[in-house]
C-alpha cells in the first residue's frame, strides 16, 4: 500500500460490503456474461476501431518520438448522477476562477496588492508572460477551456490533481472514445441513459463565435497546431474536424495591417478568432525570445483588439500547481463562496511558513515543479529516493524555494479493467473538462479517464499515452440542450461559408497524389516482376526478368549499378517491397505518401483515412520471410487498396481545391511514369522487345491491347496505346489533357504572377499529342524534363516556400 | 545637460524580402533625471503599419510591418534628451545587502515587494551558485548594499576583457564567467546573473553614452552603438542605482537610459522576423552630440 492512504482505495464499481453499486449494475451484468473469449474479442475490436480513427497511427514514432499509441480500455468509468452534479458545479467555479485569476494578473494585479497571491509565485514562474499583460483583452476571457485531473480518494470524494489551462489536451480522445464505446457496449449505454456529449462542441462553437472579434456578417475562426510532428497533432485534427474550423499550422497564418489572415489559394483571408493548441513558446518570434516558429505580429494583432485567441497565450500560467493552495482565500474573496471541489493537499514551497510545515515530512509527498512546464526530472516521489539522490534536489529546494511544489501522494480509486481476458481493478484518474461558456460555465458530462498501472502515483502517470476509458455519466438528464438555449440567443449566426484551402494544404495534397501513383507504379512493377520468378524457368522467361529489371532500373527503383546475382533475386526484390531501410522501395515511398496524408489530415475523409492506416499495415514486414506466392499476395492487396483510394478520390471527394491538387499531383506523376516506361521501351532493339509485356501489365493495359491487336506487342502500337491514346485513362496523351481541364479551372485570377507561363506550359505539352510521330529517347527525356518544369511552376504559384529568419 | 540622439540602423538583405514585421525599442524613457521632449522614428521603406504601445516595463515599444520587395531597411531613430546629475546616494549610508534582499519577500505590493519581481532566472540570465560565488567576495555579511555594488562592478571592471570577438549575442553567460571576455551585454547579464544568484533585484538597462567625451576625460567603450549597463535595487530610500561594469562607473551625466527589463530579450532595440532573405548584413550607427541640433 502506498504510504498516505488511509486504509484501501476507493472501489468504483462494489460499496464496502462487496455489493455492486446502483449505476454500474448494467455494466456488472454484461462483464458476468462475457466468456474470456468474448473479453479478448471485445479489447480487440476497441483496438482497431480506435487504429482506424487514426489515434495511434506511428508513422512518426522514428522520426520525433511523438504520436504515441494510446490504448482503450473497452470498461468505461461510470459517474453516478449525484457525484455529477457536485463535479459539474465545481468544475464551473473553478473554470470562472481560474479565468479571473489570470484575467487580474495579466491585468490589474488586484490579487497582489491584496496579498491573495504572494507576487513571488507570479514572477518567478516562466508561464507568466510579462509581455500579455495590459487590460486590452480581446473577447472579454482569457480561459475558454480548461481540463481539469480529479481522483477520489479513500473516503470517496472527487478532489482536483491538477489543471491544465494552456492548451488543455485530452477531448478529441474522449470523443473518439465515446464513439467506439456507445458501439461496442449498446446494451449498457442505452441502459444507463449515459448523457450525450455531443452537445459541449455545439456550445464550445457558439461561445468561440460569440466571443471572436468579429464583423457581425462573417467570423472565420481557424484552429491552430505547432504541426503534424506534434504529439497531439492527431487529436488536434480531429478536435478541429468536430468543431469544423480549418487545421492549421503557424505558416499558414500572417499578419498584414496589424489584421490576422489565413493564406488560402484564393488569397488571404481574415481572420478573427484563432483555437491556440501550439505551447506559448510558438507564438510570436517578435514578443517571446528563442522563438523561431510562429507568427510574427499576432499578439500586436491580439493587443489591438483585433483577433480571439483561445485559450489566450500565458493562461498556462493557471495550471501552476504553485496556485493551488491559494484558490480557497481568492474563492471566498471573489465570489464569496467556498471552494466547490477539494483538492490534494499541495504547498508552495515559495513561502517559508509552508515551508517549515512540511519539510521534515516530505515522504508523504511527490516533488513537482511550481510551474506547468518546470524541470523535466520532475515530478519525483520523494519516498521512492534514495539519501544521495535527495541531497541535490533538497540543495535546490535550499537555492530556489519558489521553484518547487509539494502534493500529496494519493491513492486514487479503482475501476474494473479489461486486460487480455480478465478483468482487474485498476486505479484511475479522471481527465474532466470545462468551457467558459457566455453567462454560465459548464463541465462535460464526460470526458476521459486514465488508467494506472500498479502502485505508481498519479501524478507520475504519463501525460500523452497509455490507458485510456470513456466516462459514462448516468442519467444526467437535459444538462447540455438546456444550456444550449441559453447560449444560442448570445452567439450571432455562424459563418456561411468555410475559409479556402490553406495553401500548404494543397501542397500536402498534390504530394500525396503524387506519392500515391509512385507506390503504385514501383508495386505494379515488383509484381510483374516477381511473376517472371515464379513461372518455367526458361529463355524467355529470364529475357522478360531482363526486361523487368530494366524497368525497375529506368524507374529508379533499383539503383543503376546494382547487379543482382540470380540467387539473390528474390531477396532484393522482397527488400523492395517490406524493408524500410531501402531507401527507394515501397516502404520508403509509403512512408513519404503518409507523411503528406497526415500533415493533410483534416481534409480526408474517415474511409480514405482508414486506407491509409492499413496501408502501414501491409507493408510492415511480416515475421519470417516470405516466399513468392506471400510476396505476390502483398503485392496483389497493395494494388487493390491503391485502387480503393483512387475511388474514394473520384467519388467521394468535393472537387474543391484540394480535390484539385491531389489529382494533378497523380496525373503528374503517372505521366512521368509512362514516360519513363516508354523512354526504357525505346532504348531497347528491335520492335518485339521482352520488355513491352511487362510494359503493358504495369499500365494495366494488356486487355485492352490484345483486344485491339491479338499479336505479340509491338513497339509502336504500345507507343500508340500508351503514349498518344487520349481514350486510355493510363496513357500520357490522357494526364496532359486532363491537367489542362484543371489548370483552366482556376479562373479566379487568370493572370496573376506564374498563371499565365503555367497555361501556356501544360497547353505546350498537350500540343504534343497532334503529331503523331512517335518519340525518340532524347524527346521522352525532354518531355520528362517539362513535365518537371511545370511541378516546379505550380509549386512557386501556389504554395509558400519562403525562409524565414528571425533577428 | 541637452543631447541630440540620432540612431541609424541599416539591414541590407541578399534577395529581396517580401514582408518584414519589427519591434523597436528606441524611444528614451523618462524617469527622475532624464526627459525625452522630442522623439521621432524615420522607417524606409514606409511601413504599412505602425503603432505604439507601452510594455510591461515601461518601455516604449514601436510596432511596425512592410509590405512588398525590399532589398534594405533603414530605421533611424532620432531623440532631444535632457538629462539632470542627480545627487547619488552615499554608499555607505544604505541597509545591508541582506537587509534589501530579506525586504523583497513579501505577501503584497510594496516598492521591496515590486523590485523583488527582478530577482529571477530570465530568458537570458540563468541562477546559479558559481554566480553567487564569484559575487560573495564583495558582499560580506552586513556591507552596505551600493557598496557591494561598486566593487563588484570594480572586480568584472577589472578580471573581464571587452572583446567585441570574444562573444555573440547567443553566448550564454556562464561561458562568458569561463572565457572573462565579452562586450557590454555579457557583463551586464553577468552582474545580473551574480546579484541575482545572491537573491537581490537588478534590472537590464539599454541605452546611450555620450559619444565624444568632454576636454580632459576620455572616451568611453560602447559610445557608437548602443550600450548596456544594469540597475540594482538598493532600498527603498536609494531606490535603483545604475552601474556600467564596462565603463566601471556609476551612471549619471552622459549615461541616457532608452529601455528596462529582465534580460536583453526584453530590451532588444530592433527586433524583426523577415520572409524570404537570404542572408543579411547589419550596420548601427549612434550619434550622441551635446545641445540641440537642427
Amino acid at each position: 500500500m502506498m504510504a498516505g492512504a488511509v486504509g484501501g482505495a476507493w472501489q468504483e464499481m462494489t460499496d464496502a460490503f462487496g455489493q455492486c453499486r446502483p449505476h454500474w449494475q448494467p455494466l456488472d451484468a454484461a462483464l458476468h456474461a462475457w466468456t474470456p473469449d468474448e473479453r479478448g474479442a471485445l479489447g480487440l475490436a476497441a483496438g482497431r476501431m480506435i487504429e482506424d480513427l487514426g489515434t495511434t497511427f506511428n508513422v512518426f514514432s522514428d522520426v520525433n518520438g511523438a504520436g504515441q499509441p494510446y490504448e482503450l480500455d473497452p470498461i468505461p468509468l461510470v459517474i453516478p448522477p449525484a457525484d455529477w452534479a457536485r463535479v459539474a458545479d465545481g468544475l464551473a467555479q473553478r473554470v470562472r476562477l481560474l479565468d479571473g485569476v489570470l484575467s487580474d494578473l495579466y491585468g490589474p494585479q488586484s490579487l497582489l496588492d491584496k496579498g491573495l497571491i504572494p507576487p513571488d509565485l507570479v514572477h518567478s514562474n516562466p508561464a507568466f508572460l510579462p509581455y500579455m499583460g495590459g487590460s486590452n483583452r480581446s473577447g472579454g476571457r482569457s480561459l475558454v477551456f480548461a481540463g481539469c485531473d480529479l481522483v477520489r480518494s479513500a473516503n470517496g470524494m472527487w478532489m482536483v490533481l491538477g489543471d491544465h489551462t494552456g492548451t488543455p489536451g485530452g477531448l478529441g480522445q474522449a470523443f473518439e472514445n465515446r464513439n467506439v464505446i456507445s458501439n461496442l457496449l449498446a446494451g449498457p449505454f442505452a441502459a444507463l441513459k449515459v448523457a450525450p456529449l455531443g452537445g459541449f462542441l455545439e456550445l464550445e462553437r457558439a461561445t468561440l463565435n460569440a466571443l471572436a472579434v468579429g464583423r457581425r456578417d462573417e467570423v472565420n475562426i481557424v484552429f491552430l497546431t505547432p504541426g503534424f510532428r506534434h504529439a497531439s497533432y492527431f487529436e488536434h485534427a480531429y478536435k478541429a474536424r468536430l468543431l469544423g474550423f480549418p487545421l492549421v499550422e503557424p505558416a499558414d497564418l500572417t499578419v498584414r495591417e496589424g489584421r490576422l489572415f489565413l493564406k488560402t489559394l484564393a488569397g488571404l483571408r481574415r481572420v478573427d478568432g484563432v483555437v491556440c493548441r501550439i505551447d506559448q513558446d510558438g507564438i510570436d518570434p517578435l514578443e517571446h525570445w528563442g522563438c523561431s516558429d510562429g507568427v510574427p505580429g499576432l499578439i500586436q494583432v491580439w493587443r489591438s483588439g483585433n483577433v480571439m485567441l483561445a485559450n489566450m497565450p500565458g493562461s498556462g500560467f493557471a495550471s501552476s500547481p504553485a496556485l493551488m493552495p491559494f484558490l480557497p482565500r481568492i474563492c471566498r474573496d471573489w465570489l464569496g463562496e467556498e471552494l466547490k471541489l477539494p483538492f490534494v493537499e499541495t504547498w508552495w514551497l515559495g513561502q517559508a511558513e509552508s515551508r517549515q510545515r512540511v519539510m521534515d515530512q516530505l515522504h508523504r509527498f511527490v516533488l513537482l515543479a511550481a510551474a506547468p512546464a518546470g524541470d523535466p526530472r520532475l515530478p519525483l516521489r520523494w519516498s521512492a529516493l534514495t539519501p544521495a539522490a535527495r541531497k541535490p534536489w533538497l540543495a535546490a529546494i535550499e537555492q530556489r524555494p519558489h521553484d518547487f511544489v509539494v502534493q500529496a501522494e494519493v491513492r486514487p480509486s479503482e475501476a474494473p479493467s479489461l486486460a487480455a481476458r480478465s478483468i482487474r481493478q485498476r486505479p484511475v484518474v479522471w481527465r474532466a473538462f470545462a468551457l467558459n461558456a457566455p453567462g454560465q460555465p459548464l463541465a462535460l458530462p464526460g470526458g476521459l479517464a486514465r488508467v494506472g498501472d500498479g502502485q505508481q502515483a498519479p501524478q507520475l502517470w504519463p501525460n500523452q499515452s497509455g490507458v485510456t476509458k470513456d466516462v459514462w455519466v448516468a442519467e444526467a438528464g437535459d444538462y447540455l440542450p438546456r444550456a444550449q438555449q441559453q447560449i444560442q440567443s448570445a452567439a450571432p449566426a455562424r459563418h456561411s461559408a468555410a475559409p479556402e484551402v490553406p495553401s500548404r494544404i494543397a501542397e500536402q495534397l498534390f504530394w500525396v497524389g503524387r506519392y500515391a501513383e509512385r507506390v503504385e507504379l514501383a508495386t505494379r512493377l515488383l509484381r510483374v516482376t516477381l511473376r517472371c520468378l515464379s513461372g518455367e524457368a526458361g529463355r524467355i522467361q529470364q529475357a522478360q526478368l531482363d526486361a523487368c529489371l530494366a524497368l525497375l532500373t529506368g524507374c529508379a527503383l533499383v539503383p543503376e549499378a546494382l547487379v543482382i546475382p540470380a540467387s539473390g533475386m528474390l531477396k532484393t526484390l522482397a527488400s523492395l517491397i517490406h524493408d524500410p531501410l531501402a531507401g527507394s522501395g515501397i516502404p520508403a515511398l509509403t512512408r513519404s505518401l503518409l507523411l503528406n496524408a497526415s500533415a493533410a489530415r483534416d481534409r480526408l475523409s474517415d474511409d480514405t483515412w482508414r486506407f491509409f492506416n492499413r496501408l502501414e499495415g501491409i507493408v510492415n514486414p511480416p515475421a519470417a520471410s516470405p516466399d513468392i506466392a506471400e510476396l505476390l499476395h502483398t503485392l496483389d492487396t497493395l494494388v487493390l487498396h491503391l485502387a480503393a483510394f483512387a475511388g474514394m478520390q473520384a467519388e467521394n471527394m468535393t472537387r474543391g481545391h484540394g480535390w484539385r491538387f491531389l489529382e494533378l499531383g497523380r496525373r503528374l506523376e503517372r505521366a512521368l511514369g509512362g514516360l519513363h516506361l516508354l523512354r526504357c521501351a525505346a532504348d531497347q532493339v528491335g520492335d518485339e522487345s521482352p520488355l513491352l509485356d511487362p510494359l503493358l501489365e504495369t499500365c494495366d493495359s494488356v486487355m485492352t491491347y490484345r483486344r485491339r491487336h491479338f499479336s505479340r506487342p509491338r513497339l509502336d502500337a504500345v507507343t500508340d496505346l500508351i503514349f498518344f491514346d487520349r481514350s486510355n485513362p493510363r496513357s500520357v496523351a490522357y494526364q496532359i489533357a486532363v491537367i489542362c481541364v484543371e489548370i483552366a479551372r482556376f479562373t479566379t485570377t487568370p493572370d496573376f504572377g506564374l498563371m499565365p507561363r503555367i497555361r501556356a506550359h501544360a497547353e505546350g505539352l498537350a500540343a504534343r499529342f497532334a503529331d503523331a510521330r512517335a518519340p525518340q529517347v532524347a524527346e521522352y527525356v525532354a518531355l520528362n524534363d517539362a513535365l518537371e518544369v511545370f511541378s516546379d511552376l505550380l509549386t512557386q504559384h501556389f504554395f509558400s516556400h519562403s525562409v524565414r529568419r528571425v533577428y | 545637460m541637452k543631447f541630440t540622439i540620432v540612431h541609424r540602423t541599416t539591414y541590407s538583405y541578399t534577395g529581396s524580402v517580401s514582408v518584414s514585421h519589427h519591434l523597436a525599442r528606441l524611444a528614451p524613457r523618462t524617469l527622475p533625471g532624464q526627459r525625452c521632449p522630442w522623439h521621432e522614428l524615420e522607417i524606409r521603406p514606409a511601413p504599412v503599419c505602425r503603432s505604439v504601445h507601452t510594455d510591461a516595463f515601461g518601455n516604449t515599444a514601436a510596432y511596425f510591418e512592410i509590405e512588398g520587395k525590399h532589398e534594405t531597411l533603414e530605421v533611424v531613430a532620432r531623440s532631444l534628451v535632457e538629462v539632470v546629475v542627480l545627487r547619488q546616494a552615499d554608499p555607505a549610508s544604505t541597509p545591508a545587502w541582506e537587509t534589501v534582499r530579506a525586504a523583497c519577500h513579501g505577501k503584497k505590493h510594496r516598492p521591496s515587494v515590486d523590485a523583488g519581481a527582478l530577482r529571477f532566472a530570465s530568458p537570458l540570465v540563468p541562477l546559479g551558485p558559481e554566480f553567487a560565488a564569484y559575487a560573495r567576495p564583495d558582499f560580506p555579511p552586513g556591507r552596505p548594499v551600493l557598496e557591494g555594488l561598486l566593487a563588484l562592478t570594480q572586480r568584472v571592471f577589472r578580471d573581464f576583457k571587452f572583446d567585441p570577438r570574444a562573444t555573440e549575442v547567443s553566448t550564454p553567460v556562464a561561458e562568458v564567467l569561463r572565457q572573462r571576455a565579452g562586450v557590454c551585454q555579457d557583463f551586464a547579464h553577468l552582474m545580473l546573473a551574480c546579484l541575482r544568484s545572491l537573491g537581490l533585484p537588478a534590472r537590464y538597462v539599454s541605452g546611450y553614452l555620450e559619444t565624444a567625451p568632454p576636454p580632459g576625460r576620455a572616451r568611453l567603450l560602447g559610445a557608437d552603438a548602443s550600450h548596456a549597463w544594469i540597475s540594482l535595487y538598493c532600498g527603498e530610500a536609494a531606490g535603483w542605482v545604475d552601474a556600467d561594469p564596462t565603463n566601471n562607473v556609476l551612471t549619471g551625466g552622459s549615461h541616457i537610459t532608452v529601455a528596462w527589463g529582465r534580460d536583453f530579450s526584453d530590451v532588444s532595440p530592433l527586433r524583426g522576423v523577415t520572409v524570404g532573405a537570404g542572408a543579411q548584413s547589419l550596420a548601427v550607427a549612434v550619434d550622441v552630440i551635446p545641445g540641440v541640433e537642427g
